[in-house]
């Protein structure tokens, strides 16, 4: 807890160096660091692995782009309509969804993400096809959205782990460890399941909607299963188990990848190798590794 | 007072009859044990009355409400509750936690329960262990625990003491007896161990290739010949 509010402290200077691409980065590792951590409510703590996470933050960073520039909405509200669609389409793609498990549970929802795309691509009109949508407003100047953006990541961020660490979250973790017996104790899997379905969705939402405002354009880019691969691989590296996990890896992902694509095109291929290495060696991510490592240092000093 | 019913209740599994045509009531407050040889269909049974199984064919009754198509969670929330063969809780919570989940189930204050069901069962300094933690006997302990924490008024116990050392049996049993006495509960329980079942059971059912072989009062099945033929052969009773 300690270390947190030193990084989120330390973050508050970031701006005050003057440097605007450091200020852009940060900015975006800490949006994308929401990511992980609401994909992370159906992954690590429910058991569920979505790979269609991109429906969520691209729905809601569309929405906000078109109501703004095709419909000359507030941004405020915009940023709130982008919020509440990404609530509605984790709803409907939950109920859709949820009575399947693992991989089926993965397929259904790449499915729904892959429809978004292909409407995004398609319906030009609207969404302007492959070149997205450009000129949204962003209402507040790059120093002054790098400080909003913090305090909305923080914010949602601490919302977020209230209710894991809530009696209902307890729930989700019974779901993941025995869902018969969970369903022996009385609780309808299901119901739990769109919670969590709902809390993860919605928030990615927020981070979405904070992106289109970031970038000041939306592109089809966001809503490819790509983006959805996003915060699993930087999970899988952080470690699903723990709450900041999928925190940390996302500020190694996002520095890394920005130094490697300096040097060589394939920046992919190096993180292919990260992950197999993690998966295969370290079970429990990065934190895994932090936490066997004090472990140890405990032990060593009694 | 009768509490659980069952009408021609089958059940079959590629063509094998697992349960068969199964007509069984449930006097409550009472100890009913469920006997017969491997796979006489008692864990099918107690699979269909619980929801785990949906029968393919008869009718499940509770306090008089047909229950047959009620998913699990409902037939707990009405008072049904269970324990499973094999151990059946969460492994990687705690001791509290394990009760908890199912207490939640309860609404606002039912947690007001927990220290008494943790003291009830003597996990006080077990508590805050992970159940993967515990003995294999607290573990069935534990899943007898959860069982309760929804307030049952009948209780399905599939093999509470199987694989079990002798001390660890008997809390076990003093346990379940005392469910009845202090806790107003209907037990039907599946036993193999025939000192258990003639221990604490006031009516026996036995089954055998689905069906009902038997059923009477420990006495009665004791002396009854077609169970000594299928059954009790050579077992000393």
């Amino acid at each position: 807890m300690m270390l947190v509010s030193l990084v989120v402290l330390s973050s508050l200077l970031i701006p005050l160096t003057g440097n605007k691409y450091a200020l852009y980065l940060s900015t975006k590792i800490w949006i994308l660091v929401l990511y992980a951590i609401a994909f992370n409510v159906l992954f690590g703590y429910s058991g569920l692995l979505s790979f269609g996470h991109a429906l969520f933050f691209s729905g809601s960073a569309y929405t906000l782009a078109i109501l703004v520039t095709r419909l000359n909405f507030p941004l405020a509200l915009g940023f709130v309509c982008g919020i509440v669609i990404s609530a509605l389409f984790s709803i409907a793609v939950g109920v859709l969804s949820l009575r399947h498990r693992e991989i089926h549970f993965a397929m259904v929802t790449l499915a729904f993400s892959m429809l978004f795309w292909g409407i995004v691509m398609k319906w030009r009109d609207v969404t302007g096809g492959e070149d997205g949508i450009t000129g949204v407003p962003r209402g507040l100047p790059l120093f002054w959205f790098y400080y909003f953006s913090l305090a909305v990541v923080v914010l949602s961020s601490y919302f977020i782990y209230r209710f894991v660490k809530s009696d209902l979250g307890l729930i989700l973790e019974g779901i993941r460890e025995n869902e018969t017996r969970v369903q022996f104790s009385g609780h309808s899997i299901l119901k739990y399941r769109l919670y969590a379905m709902l809390v993860s969705g919605t928030f990615t939402g927020v981070s979405g909607a904070l992106w289109a405002l970031l970038d000041r354009t939306v592109t089809p880019t966001i809503s490819h299963w790509t983006f959805s691969a996003v915060p699993v691989i930087v999970t899988l590296i952080g470690g699903p188990q723990n709450f900041l996990g999928p925190a940390v890896s996302t500020l190694i992902y996002v520095i890394v990848q920005d130094i490697i694509t300096k040097y060589t095109l394939y920046w992919q291929f190096i993180f292919g190798v990260a992950i197999l290495a993690v998966v295969l060696f370290f079970r429990g991510g990065v934190m895994g590794i932090v936490e066997n490592y004090i472990d140890s240092l405990m032990k060593g000093g009694r | 007072m009768r509490i659980f019913e069952t009408q021609n209740l089958s059940r079959y599994f590629d063509g094998v009859k697992a349960v068969d045509g199964v007509s069984l009531s449930f006097e409550s407050e009472r100890i009913t044990a469920l006997i017969g040889p491997n796979g006489a269909g008692k864990t099918t049974f107690i699979n269909l009355c619980t929801g785990l199984l949906k029968p393919n064919s008869g009718r499940i009754f509770y306090n008089n409400n047909d229950i047959t198509n009620l998913p699990p969670h409902k037939r707990v929330l009405m008072g049904i509750s269970r324990t499973f063969q094999i151990s059946n809780i969460f492994p990687g919570l705690t001791v509290s936690q394990n009760i908890k989940i199912p207490l939640l189930s309860g609404g606002k204050g039912a947690l007001d329960e927990l220290d008494r069901l943790i003291s009830m069962f003597g996990f006080e300094k077990k508590a805050d262990l992970l159940a993967s933690e515990l003995s294999h006997g607290d573990q069935r302990l534990l899943e007898i625990a959860m069982s309760l924490a929804t307030k049952p008024k009948i209780l399905f116990l599939d093999e509470p003491t199987a694989g079990i050392n002798p001390a660890e049996k008997h809390k076990i049993l003093d346990v379940i007896e005392s469910l009845k006495e202090d806790e107003k509960l209907t037990i039907v329980i599946v036993e193999h161990d025939m000192d258990v079942v003639f221990r604490i059971a006031e009516r026996i059912v036995v089954m055998n290739r689905g069906k009902i072989l038997a059923d009477g009062s420990p006495d009665e099945i004791r002396d009854d010949e077609k169970v000594r033929e299928v059954y009790l052969k050579g077992v000393e009773i």
